[in-house]
């Protein structure tokens, strides 16, 4: 009589090698599938990604970035300002001090209002770039508006470090109440910190690691405004370089061109641009330039 | 009484037994053709094919459906001394005894003295196994027109070559038998089953079984038999285990098939 138990066990582990290689092949397909769309999503996201990861680690940077877009107006209004948002500040770090213990642990998280506003940015017509002050106040207000809460509470703590008046009592509710009630506080603190040029230099660093060219759009914007047109000219040069569908970055260069007195070549570069894009603030620029609106 | 899983592993006991042979359509259709071959003035017939494709069983199925009408002679065990073969040839063909040594000239002797109203037909199994110098004097006997040979050989490179040398210049026939097609053993298995009134095992066999026996043996009619009784003998264990209960029995169990494989030593496990 037959052996059907060992003849079972044998079937068994026949059975087992023989699955094997289809395993083998089953797992190394999908080992290839992930590789392949771990690959293909990083391609993708690389961008945003590496945008995100300085962020975290600059995030005082973009801060400053955004005071020093205001900064033309800013300085401007900085006198008539200062005085009674101080004294806001006053009051308001007097209560908030009396809510912070020293063992509150405030924690950071990247700003994206930064690139929001960039995007922003880029679909306003060229013109609103050269605002009256008028304006420019109106528009800190928005970017005030949009400052995290956790940009509060670390502004709020450098004050009340100074006043040095602390209780035990900690009502959160307080604080968070303060970026919708007192807009204005934030936005000076972070102005005096800041010099442009070295923000800018900090963003040409930034740029040379990540190759962004909403920084290096930015850089030419900031340089145009500065008067640096053989800058900005440069860094709209790059930009186009690395992404040549942006149409701030063909506007900026095309207004440097006008500036540097290639009014010629920025007339043909704007009229090449129109026939790929059909961009309508690119015709509005090209009719201005044209009729001698801008110079 | 037997249970139907013993009656069915004793079907494919492998015997040649021309009862058992199962008439399939190509095959039938090649072993007409092999008749047919025999009542031309060809000199020699050669069969060959592969181990297990069934000349044996055409052998001993022509040697008795002949039996009748002609004389045949059926030598299903190669005689390798040359002078017993010649000796076993004078006896049985010519009814002529002799005691001594009989060598190739003394043979031929009494093949021409011998007038034999009818030439016989001798049938030679498994010829790979006769010498060179002896396929030569058969050749040299079969030219004589008084003995017609049909010769069946496994199909080697040697075997190639004793055609190439010994039957390529001579009015002969050579016919090839292969292993069965997968719906060909289908209807062998099932035939074979059915002869045996094992009705039940027969229906048992779907294509998915028959496919899986194919994988395995290719089509070759003994490892088929071989299979088969394994597969039964592991049925009929199962049975004698009240075990049955954990396999399919309306079906054959691929399972069971595999296990059959690895015990007849088709699966290498």
């Amino acid at each position: 009589m037959l052996n059907t138990r060992e003849l079972e066990k044998r079937w068994l582990k026949y059975k087992i090698k023989t699955y094997i290689p289809h395993a083998i092949i089953f797992v190394s397909i999908i080992v290839i599938m992930t590789i392949i769309s771990i690959f293909a999503t990083s391609n993708t996201e690389k961008t945003p990604v590496i945008a995100t990861k300085t962020e975290k680690h600059e995030k005082r940077k973009i801060v400053a970035i955004q005071s020093l877009q205001k900064e033309q107006n800013v300085s401007t209004q900085k006198e008539i300002v200062t005085a009674p948002v101080q004294t806001n500040i006053q009051q308001n770090t007097q209560v908030q001090t009396t809510t912070l213990t020293e063992d509150t642990k405030l924690t950071l998280s990247p700003s994206m209002n930064f690139m929001r506003r960039i995007q922003n940015e880029e679909q306003q017509p060229y013109y609103k770039v050269t605002s009256s002050v008028k304006k420019s106040t109106k528009k800190r207000k928005k970017v005030v508006q949009q400052a995290t809460v956790e940009e509060e509470y670390m502004d709020i703590e450098q004050k009340s470090q100074v006043k040095k008046k602390t209780t035990n009592k900690a009502p959160i509710t307080i604080v968070k109440k303060e970026p919708t009630s007192k807009p204005y506080k934030k936005q000076i603190i972070t102005i005096e910190r800041r010099d442009s040029q070295n923000d800018i230099k900090e963003i040409i660093t930034r740029f040379k690691k990540n190759n962004n060219p909403a920084l290096s759009l930015f850089v030419a914007k900031k340089y145009y405004e500065l008067g640096n047109y053989e800058q900005a000219y440069n860094y709209a040069l790059i930009t186009n370089a690395i992404n040549n569908d942006i149409e701030d970055s063909w506007l900026i260069f095309a207004k440097s061109l006008v500036k540097l007195n290639k009014r010629d070549m920025a007339i043909k570069t704007l009229k090449e641009y129109i026939k790929y894009s059909h961009s309508g603030n690119a015709k509005i620029l090209l009719n201005d330039i044209q009729s001698g609106k801008f110079k | 009484m037997n249970s139907i899983f013993v009656n069915s592993k004793n079907v494919f006991l492998d015997t040649v037994n021309p009862k058992d042979y199962v008439q399939l359509d190509r095959v039938s259709t090649i072993y007409q053709s092999l008749k047919d071959s025999i009542k031309k003035p060809l000199k020699m017939i050669l069969l060959y094919g592969k181990p297990g494709t069934g000349k044996s069983m055409f052998l001993t199925k022509l040697s008795l459906d002949l039996a009748d009408t002609q004389n045949v002679f059926l030598y299903d065990t190669p005689i390798l001394d040359e002078s017993e073969f010649y000796k076993t040839l004078a006896q049985d063909v010519f009814e002529t005894k002799y005691a001594g040594e009989l060598n190739f000239t003394q043979f031929m002797k009494i093949v021409k003295d011998k007038n034999l109203n009818q030439v016989p037909v001798i049938l030679l199994d498994e010829a790979q196994l006769y010498s060179e110098e002896l396929m030569e004097k058969i050749r040299l006997l079969s030219d004589t027109r008084t003995l017609k040979f049909v010769i069946a050989l496994h199909k080697t490179e040697k075997e190639d070559l004793i055609a190439k040398e010994h039957f390529q210049t001579r009015i002969w026939e050579t016919i090839e038998l292969e292993n069965s097609l997968p719906t060909e053993l289908k209807i062998y298995i099932q035939k074979k089953l059915m002869k045996a009134n094992c009705f039940d095992t027969a229906s048992m066999f779907n294509s998915k079984a028959v496919n899986k026996i194919y994988k395995l043996t290719h089509g070759n009619y003994r490892d088929t038999n071989k299979l088969l009784y394994g597969l039964f003998e592991i049925y009929s264990t199962y049975e004698k285990n009240n075990q049955l209960y954990s396999i399919k029995t309306n079906q054959i169990s691929t399972k069971l098939i595999e296990m059959a494989a690895i015990h007849t030593g088709l699966i290498d496990a």
